[in-house]
């Protein structure tokens, strides 16, 4: 797969940091809107935080998301004209890199952002994508814009 | 029947976001999806034939995705959608520490300990916890040369509570412009030796055991037996295979690093049920091809930077935290400045990590053979000629002609006089150069690539009598010409 140019918006940047600060050391998670273009850039424009359904025990290295919910955004997004991009979540007290369960329920197509975050606050955010169901998980560079 | 699909989802239907599909059941559904869009199958199904995971059918509001309601009836007017189930979790089990909470738990740190490692405890990370499981460590070094160096160094630095350091060498001048670990006055000592001393003035407290013997398929399992993790600093194919598959074997996770001329590689080996050295490299490249580090050369602080890596994975390992290098090979090139890691997979043919491994036994299995250091059965044995031999009957000045098979920059270092150059590669293409008459000797850094050298030659045709100069050059050393040295 040729590698994505992807521009994310700096205030979801802080979206995402802030979400994964304020749910730590749970785990965060949301979808991330944005535009396709042609050329092979994808600008990430709204990130919306997302209940984890997971309880209290598990919430801690686990998310899980209410499909009904997704669609819910989704579908509000749509009708502004915003495309769905991928997922973020965090990984509380451990490195911005794709656990084996990420890997497993990872759907194709979408891209995959990972903020670490740790006490003093967010470390690193890293993002991948599985193009299709048989494609490998590629890691794509972004770049910050206003 | 109108199916409305998630934007998550549509990669599969052709970026469809509405499906008109016959049937009133969800069974009738998913059949027309994937009868309409075949492609879309892979994508729902995965090799069982069961829903992915991240599949879901909601018919209004309800979820429906289990299979027990797929043959129920659906009213015409549901709203049915696919959406997905996002899910995932932060890594777990790359956290776990190979050294277990009981072995934690049963040590403690007293107060010098607790000023001496004070920059590790103020690590969130590692902390008193982190530092304790340090201290439980047992830790193999193999290898004390320019890897064994910093690797021994920083691990006795850190606290790790039991090193065992085995080499079977001596420290010789050579040694001294990169393995820093020894000092001038331990030439002629054995490395092993030298670096307990080291350690034992890094760190009073660290138990060291000291090993002056050649690791091999009889001794390799007693080497490294009992201990919790294994890190390779040797410089030769045969014992990097050897010293794999006895960690495989005994399930001791494996620090490989190996360093060449300006460039490093590092890995995470036999962990966890992670990719062994035979899985990333199933066999080493014929002798002769690729010279040792002792041939080849290596820039100084190169065992430093790749040595520093093994002791930092070695560290992780041992407290548990962050990315290890386990199923990932970092290559660092320190003449461009870059480092890159390609991803490796365990391969389930392996013959000693696959599902169904050949070698279940060191002992079983020939390394000298494999390595192709034996000589082949099939193929004319070379006719070696000892360094006095030489000596001599360049003194009878006997007709001979002497071919220098090294590169340019070798022979920059020690220049053999009278000698006809021809670096190996432009051996063939150069044979008229030799006169099939008179006696050839083929020389080199170590006495493998002549070797090659005239197999190479005998295979292009050339009829005349070749000799392996053996030990090459390095043997020659010590001898001395009656007309002032020789111009060696």
């Amino acid at each position: 797969m040729d590698e994505k140019v992807i521009r994310i918006d700096r205030l979801s940047i802080f979206g995402m940091k802030t979400h994964a600060s304020l749910q730590y050391p749970d785990e965060c998670c949301g979808l991330m809107f944005g535009q396709r273009t042609k050329n092979k850039t994808v600008k990430i424009q709204e990130c919306v935080p997302l209940n984890n359904m997971e309880d209290s025990l598990q919430s801690k290295r686990h998310f899980t998301v209410s499909p009904m919910s997704v669609w819910s955004v989704e579908k509000a997004a749509g009708k502004r004209g915003l495309e769905i991009i991928g997922i973020y979540h965090s990984h509380p007290d451990t490195g911005a890199y794709l656990s084996k369960e990420d890997e497993e329920k990872m759907i194709p197509g979408q891209i995959y952002a990972v903020v670490s975050v740790g006490n003093e606050g967010c470390r690193e955010i890293r993002m991948w994508e599985k193009a299709s169901v048989d494609a490998g998980i590629v890691e794509h560079r972004y770049e910050g814009a206003l | 029947m109108k199916i409305i699909i998630s934007a998550t989802l549509r990669s599969f239907f052709g970026r469809r976001d509405e499906i008109e599909i016959k049937g009133n059941t969800i069974k009738d559904i998913l059949t027309g999806l994937t009868d309409e869009y075949p492609e879309s199958a892979k994508g729902l199904y995965d090799e069982d034939g069961s829903l992915r995971p991240f599949i879901r059918i909601f018919v209004n509001g309800e979820d429906r995705t289990g299979k027990s309601s797929h043959e129920e009836g659906i009213p015409e007017d549901a709203e049915i959608l696919l959406l997905p189930l996002i899910a995932g979790g932060a890594p777990e089990d790359e956290r776990k520490s190979i050294i277990s909470d009981e072995r934690r738990k049963a040590v403690a740190l007293d107060d010098k300990e607790i000023e001496r490692y004070e920059k590790h405890l103020l690590l969130r990370d590692i902390g008193v916890k982190g530092q304790k499981r340090i201290k439980a460590a047992r830790v193999v070094v193999i290898g004390a040369g320019a890897l064994g160096s910093p690797v021994i160094q920083y691990l006795a630095a850190a606290g790790v509570g039991t090193i065992k350091v085995v080499d079977f060498d001596m420290v010789a001048i050579s040694n001294l412009g990169s393995q820093v670990i020894h000092g001038t006055r331990d030439i002629k000592r054995p490395k092993a030796a030298s670096a307990k001393d080291t350690i034992k003035n890094i760190n009073r407290d660290t138990e060291v055991i000291a090993e002056n013997i050649k690791v091999d398929a009889q001794t390799i399992i007693s080497v490294i037996e009992g201990f919790d993790l294994v890190i390779d600093c040797t410089d030769n194919y045969k014992t990097r295979y050897l010293i794999n598959d006895a960690c495989v074997l005994l399930g001791i996770p494996l620090v490989f690093g190996a360093i060449y001329q300006y460039e490093g590689q590092v890995s995470v080996l036999a962990k966890d049920k992670g990719p062994c050295l035979r899985c990333l490299f199933p066999s080493p490249p014929p002798p002769g091809i690729v010279p040792t580090c002792a041939e080849g050369g290596t820039i100084s602080p190169l065992g430093g930077i790749i040595g520093s890596i093994q002791a930092n994975e070695a560290l992780k390992l041992i407290i548990g935290i962050g990315e290890t290098l386990s199923g990932k090979l970092l290559s660092v090139d320190t003449l461009g400045l870059r480092s890159n890691i390609v991803k490796v997979k365990r391969n389930c043919s392996c013959p000693v990590c696959g599902d169904k491994p050949a070698i279940t036994e060191v002992v079983d299995f020939d390394y000298e053979d494999f390595c192709g250091l034996k000589e082949d059965d099939g193929e004319l044995p070379v006719e070696g000629l000892a360094s006095e031999e030489l000596a001599r009957r360049i003194e009878r000045k006997e007709p001979l002609t002497i071919v220098d098979v090294r590169e340019p920059y070798e022979r920059a270092i020690r220049r053999f006089p009278d000698a006809l150059v021809i670096p190996i590669g432009q051996l063939v293409r150069r044979q008229k150069e030799l006169n099939p008459e008179i006696d050839t000797v083929f020389i080199c850094k170590e006495g493998k690539r002549s070797i090659l050298a005239i197999n190479t030659l005998r295979e292009a045709g050339y009829k005349g009598v070749m000799y392996n100069l053996k030990g090459g050059l390095d043997a020659m050393r010590d001898i001395i010409f009656s007309n002032e040295a020789g111009g060696l």
